[in-house]
């Protein structure tokens, strides 16, 4: 029949095709090629604030520290680093003969000028808060609203030309997490002076501290990295070009790898996924990133502010069928909030993670019907979600999930972006399908996030929280402040102001003769340590 | 026929006018801004954002700046694109998007005049059929189906061509342009069908046939015309529309030309940008409707203005 | 109308199309389960013709070919009434502007200019916001541009059509514009429009997929050809009749129209009176 005769054939030259072609071939050329996704915003070291255009920035630039392939600190232009007993000072040791791209020395100042220019409020920069929310360095915050203009209230010096030294308000066990190229790279004085801004974009004019030089941008379709070789380790640099091509159709992504035009993909399409696992599992890597899905509820509307409720709905979701059966996109299962991201982080106790989903099901029945809602009373709300293909699928596996179990009849509100952070401001939402990227690999940032004094909007108040969050900010090592920071999170999910579902995934393809490649929270890969066998 | 074309540009101007104006004060309307994509951003951080790009201002002061600017042809920073002003965007990608357009144009019109022609001669016979379900193809299956095929066939399996994005090469316009044309071939194909079928009908075509006034050529050249009317006036938009290129295809074929500023710099309320792409397309639009009333005056006495 | 009904392939067409569109509205009658019936013990079954799912399952476990013709309902109303729709606008607004001429027809088609430049994204985001995201907000959308080149083009005709003899000797005889407009011009452009009309209820149908990426669309659970052609195109390489049942419905309809389009045109050409 005509169906059938179409299926096979479709199918069989497809398959055939894919099977042809998922050894991709070797990249002869030496240039290594990776996906970008989306056009970055900026290549403006201190303005950028797209994670994609931070690889780019990680391989020209390079901060106080960088970081291994699998996210382990190493010393980047500061050889080494002396921290206080109070956790709260760091001083830098920069390496001897620094050198920029075209032949001057690296100073200590230009570090502390790379700052100034991130909170410089001329800048534009969303970068600064950095300085203030995440690790408390004096001053910055008055710097970036603009009540004052003078430098030395800020609390990173350059007492010579070798050391920074970073004096912050409280301990920030975090703070080597920031001090990559993202966050702390310097500025090069005499250029930026000379051409502005433009240095940043324009090859002629353009003077890089990091392993390689931009050499050509052209908009909408790539960036083109040479070798530095004025980097302190261009000796230990194996690959000489790197060409990040924008890729904004992630089927097309696919295609390009498999033709050999890509070696590392920025994303693998979702239907891909389970066929390409099993083809070639060895290219495909999925691992979790610092960003957390969570599904919000409106504590400012009436059935939301019972805690019977939202703790129900909690537990009605089967988080295991809805990432590897609904959604299949490589997303991990979350029942915490903050966990996942640190592996030094234990986190709170949860209970609903031990239980089989039968068993919260059940649970949850209960206290639904103990907020008073039945089969002849049952819930209705909406979901407002984003329009890509993981968020629809998603909220529509929780609306399904929410009515087979417990009845509540849920509408699914696909929005395109813009319309979803604006609705959220707005209030028009039962349940919010909320995300949240972290600064860092770290419970911190997540859980600081949620204090009721950071004014995220969600409607709670909780002393308890803040106050257990204040204790943790002043304990100086890590240990010990991740004991703080779980105990406070158990506040936070036993109030259930929202529902954690999955933990979102990064997603490559990465060439199989590509080696030094590997997959860590934080998501740097620098090219420095990559080369073709 | 000169005060014809300097009037239509006059009234061109004015209706350019006209509609930046609207797209100005409309396109905030919709919610959220060009800087609402974070949450985390501070009060003071964001208004210090929105200062330096005149946000802050009233409206009526922000538009007499943007109209300032474009006398200058200045049309702007970009909110998304942070290192770059909107006329370098347009100028970078403008070019991409021309170069397939016009081919894309121009296989469209051979190609969909050509089958619809050939149908219209040979009314339902096999040959019609067959002109008519190639011709009707590129709207039956949908481009983002056709697309990625093409690219599996002979990109993939067969290694002819490129995958997508842009190598200087002949190779990497063949399948956008193919992709490109395949809707409009569509739609050409058939008007120019039915509007010949139309012609060669009329009452004097045939009594002249039957005469045996005039002879072929003549009457050729008539049915001609008659056919071609309709896919003329067409193609004023649709040659618009083609040139300043088309997300889908320059998504999926990884091209970098302006085709997908028309959706995502709405999406991303870059107002500079969603302006200048307006003025682009509406010049365009503009020009070819002038231009296709001018073929149709010549071709078509009775249709002149002037 | 005779002589439609002589033209056999007009008339296959139009038998096939009934047959699609009777199955569409009573065929989900048939089944115990509606197309937003998830089952998740039952996801992504294949073709089975005698088993409780003819034509396989979705990721979510729900029939095919029940979302299929549920979603036939509501695309082909959309399809059909969206074109006719804009068909009658353009006809109307082209054949009084190429009739006329003059600064009345430039001011119609300035309009028309400053309809196709206004950023088509933020025209759907403001109906949305107006209408909700419901089917009236998608009807608007996807209805408010597409009468523009039909204007267009009739009005090409009616400029030729105004200076021929026979509407100089209606005009003579005392006929009023309006009757001379619907009376002469009108029918005599029809066959564009037609045409060009059945080729507009696929393009309306598969527009409703690019409208869901900005908010606005059939909603899920809900199934319609266009969401239902998207998702089967993003797993086209592994399962292929997800795009199959659906795309090829949509074709089958598309290939019914132009032979009924051609059918009609047939029969309304004045020429042959």
């Amino acid at each position: 029949m005509k169906l059938d005769l179409k299926q096979h054939w479709g199918g069989a030259l497809l398959s055939v095709a894919l099977a042809l072609s998922s050894l991709p071939a070797l990249a002869q050329d030496g240039v290594l090629d990776r996906g970008i996704g989306s056009e970055w915003s900026s290549l403006d070291p201190h303005v950028n604030f797209d994670a994609a255009a931070a690889w780019v920035q990680g391989d020209a630039y390079e901060g106080l520290v960088t970081y291994a392939p699998d996210g382990a600190v190493l010393p980047g232009q500061a050889e080494s680093w002396d921290i206080s007993d109070d956790g709260a000072t760091y001083t830098f040791h920069l390496r001897d003969g620094l050198l920029w791209s075209n032949g001057d020395p690296v100073t200590a100042q230009e570090f502390v000028d790379g700052v100034l220019r991130t909170l410089n409020p001329e800048t534009g920069s969303e970068k600064g808060y950095y300085f203030y929310s995440v690790v408390n360095i004096p001053g910055a915050e008055a710097l970036a609203n603009g009540e004052t203009t003078d430098p030395s209230v800020l609390g990173i010096t350059a007492p010579d030309d070798h050391t920074v030294v970073i004096q912050m308000a409280t301990p920030a066990p975090h703070l080597l997490d920031l001090m990559g190229a993202f966050v702390m790279t310097p500025l090069h004085g005499p250029s930026y002076a000379t051409h502005g801004a433009s240095v940043f974009i324009d090859p002629t004019n353009m003077v890089t501290n990091g392993a390689y030089t931009i050499a050509e941008v052209v908009p909408q379709s790539h960036v083109l990295l040479v070798k530095n070789p004025n980097y302190w380790d261009a000796a230990n640099v194996a690959i000489e070009r790197v060409k990040y091509h924008v890729t904004e159709d992630v089927n097309t992504e696919l295609l390009r790898y498999q033709a050999g035009e890509i070696d590392v993909t920025y994303d693998i399409p979702l239907a891909q996924i389970v066929p390409l696992t099993e083809s070639i599992p060895d290219q495909v890597r999925i691992a979790p990133s610092t960003e957390i899905i969570y599904y919000s509820f409106n504590l400012t509307r009436e059935p939301f502010q019972n805690i019977d409720l939202r703790r129900a709905l909690t537990l009605a979701i089967d988080r295991e069928v809805l990432e590897n059966n609904i959604v299949r996109g490589g997303a991990i299962p979350a029942y915490a909030y903050a966990g996942g991201f640190d592996p030094s982080y234990d986190g709170p106790e949860i209970v609903e993670a031990t239980m089989t989903q039968a068993e919260r099901n059940t649970l949850a029945q209960e206290l639904y019907a103990a907020a008073g809602y039945s089969a002849s009373n049952p819930l209705t709300l909406n979901i407002v979600t984003t329009v890509s293909e993981d968020s629809t699928r998603r909220a529509q596996g929780i609306a399904l999930m929410w009515k087979q179990t417990l009845g509540v009849n849920a509408v699914v509100e696909p929005v395109e972006r813009k319309a979803w952070l604006d609705a959220f401001y707005a209030g028009t939402w039962d349940v919010f399908a909320d995300d949240l990227v972290g600064d860092f690999a770290g419970a911190e940032s997540f859980l600081a996030y949620m204090r009721p004094s950071a004014e995220a909007g969600y409607n709670w108040q909780s002393q308890a929280f803040e106050d257990a969050m204040d204790a943790a900010a002043l304990l100086p090592d890590r240990p010990s402040r991740n004991e703080a920071l779980a105990a406070a999170e158990r506040i936070l999910l036993d109030d259930y102001l929202f529902a954690p579902v999955a933990i979102v995934p990064s997603r490559h393809l990465v060439n199989p003769a590509l080696k030094g490649w590997d997959t860590s929270v934080a998501g740097y890969n620098n090219s420095q340590w990559m080369h073709f066998e | 026929m000169l005060r014809f074309i300097l009037k239509r540009l006059g009234h061109g101007a004015l209706t350019l006018g006209v509609l930046i104006t609207l797209t100005f004060f409309v396109i905030r309307l919709a919610p959220g801004g060009p800087f609402s994509k974070s949450r985390k951003l501070s009060a003071e951080v964001l208004a210090n954002i929105e200062r330096a790009y005149h946000l802050d201002e009233p409206l009526y002061l922000q538009f007499g700046r943007y109209v300032w600017g474009i006398m200058h042809l200045d049309f702007g920073p970009s909110t998304r694109f942070r290192d770059y002003d909107v006329s370098d965007i347009l100028a970078s990608g403008l070019p991409y998007s021309l170069t397939i357009g016009l081919w894309a144009v121009l296989l469209a019109s051979v190609v969909g005049v050509a089958l619809g022609v050939a149908g219209a001669l040979r009314r339902n016979s096999i040959a019609d059929y067959s002109a008519g379900i190639i011709g009707v193809a590129g709207i039956a299956v949908p481009i983002f189906v056709i697309a990625p095929l093409m690219q599996v066939l002979f990109a993939i399996k067969l290694g002819w061509l490129p995958v997508g994005g842009w190598n200087d090469s002949w190779r990497s316009l063949v399948l956008p342009v193919v992709a490109l044309s395949l809707p409009n071939i569509a739609y050409i194909s058939r008007l120019t069908r039915s509007a010949m079928i139309e012609t060669l009908r009329e009452n004097y075509v045939r009594t002249a046939r039957a005469k045996g006034i005039g002879g072929r050529r003549v009457v050729w050249r008539h049915a001609m015309i008659g056919a071609l009317m309709p896919v003329i006036a067409y193609m004023g938009p649709a040659t618009a529309a083609m040139i300043t290129g088309s997300i889908l295809i320059e998504s999926i074929f990884a091209l970098p030309g302006i085709g997908r500023h028309f959706v995502d710099a709405a999406l991303n309320r870059d107002y500079p940008l969603v302006m200048g792409i307006t003025i682009v397309y509406g010049g365009f639009l503009i020009v070819f409707n002038i231009l296709t009333d001018l073929v149709r005056g010549w071709l078509d006495p009775r249709v002149r203005h002037v | 109308m005779r002589r439609f009904r002589q033209n056999k392939l007009a008339m296959a067409g139009l038998v096939v199309l009934l047959a699609i569109v009777l199955a569409c509205f009573f065929g989900p009658f048939l089944f115990p389960f509606t197309g937003e019936d998830a089952d998740f013990m039952a996801i992504a079954l294949p073709v089975d013709l005698w088993s409780a799912h003819p034509f396989g399952t979705d990721n979510f476990g729900r029939d095919l070919l029940v979302r299929t013709l549920e979603g036939g309902q509501v695309s082909l109303a959309i399809g059909f009434v969206g074109a006719f729709t804009a068909g009658v606008i353009g006809v109307l607004y082209g054949a009084v502007a190429g009739f006329l001429g003059g600064r009345i027809d430039g001011l119609m088609m300035r309009v028309v200019e400053i309809l196709y430049g206004f950023p088509y994204v933020i025209l759907v985001i403001l109906l949305s916001m107006l209408f909700g995201g419901g089917n009236i907000a998608l009807f608007a959308a996807i209805v408010f541009t597409l009468w523009l080149t039909p204007a267009v083009i009739v009005r090409a005709q009616a400029q030729a059509l105004a200076k021929r003899e026979f509407i100089e000797a209606a005009r003579a005889g005392g006929m009023r514009t309006g009757q001379i407009i619907l009376t002469h011009i009108v029918p005599n452009t029809l066959s564009v429009v037609i045409v060009y009309g059945s080729l507009l209820v696929p393009e309306v149908i598969l527009s409703e997929s690019f409208l869901s990426f900005l908010g606005i669309g059939i909603k899920e659970p809900q199934a319609s050809w266009g969401n239902l052609i998207q998702a089967g195109t993003a797993a086209m390489s592994t399962d292929l009749r997800l795009l199959l049942l659906p795309g090829g419905l949509l074709a089958t309809v598309l290939f019914c129209l132009n032979f009924i389009a051609d059918g009609l045109r047939d029969a309304f050409d004045p020429n042959e009176r």
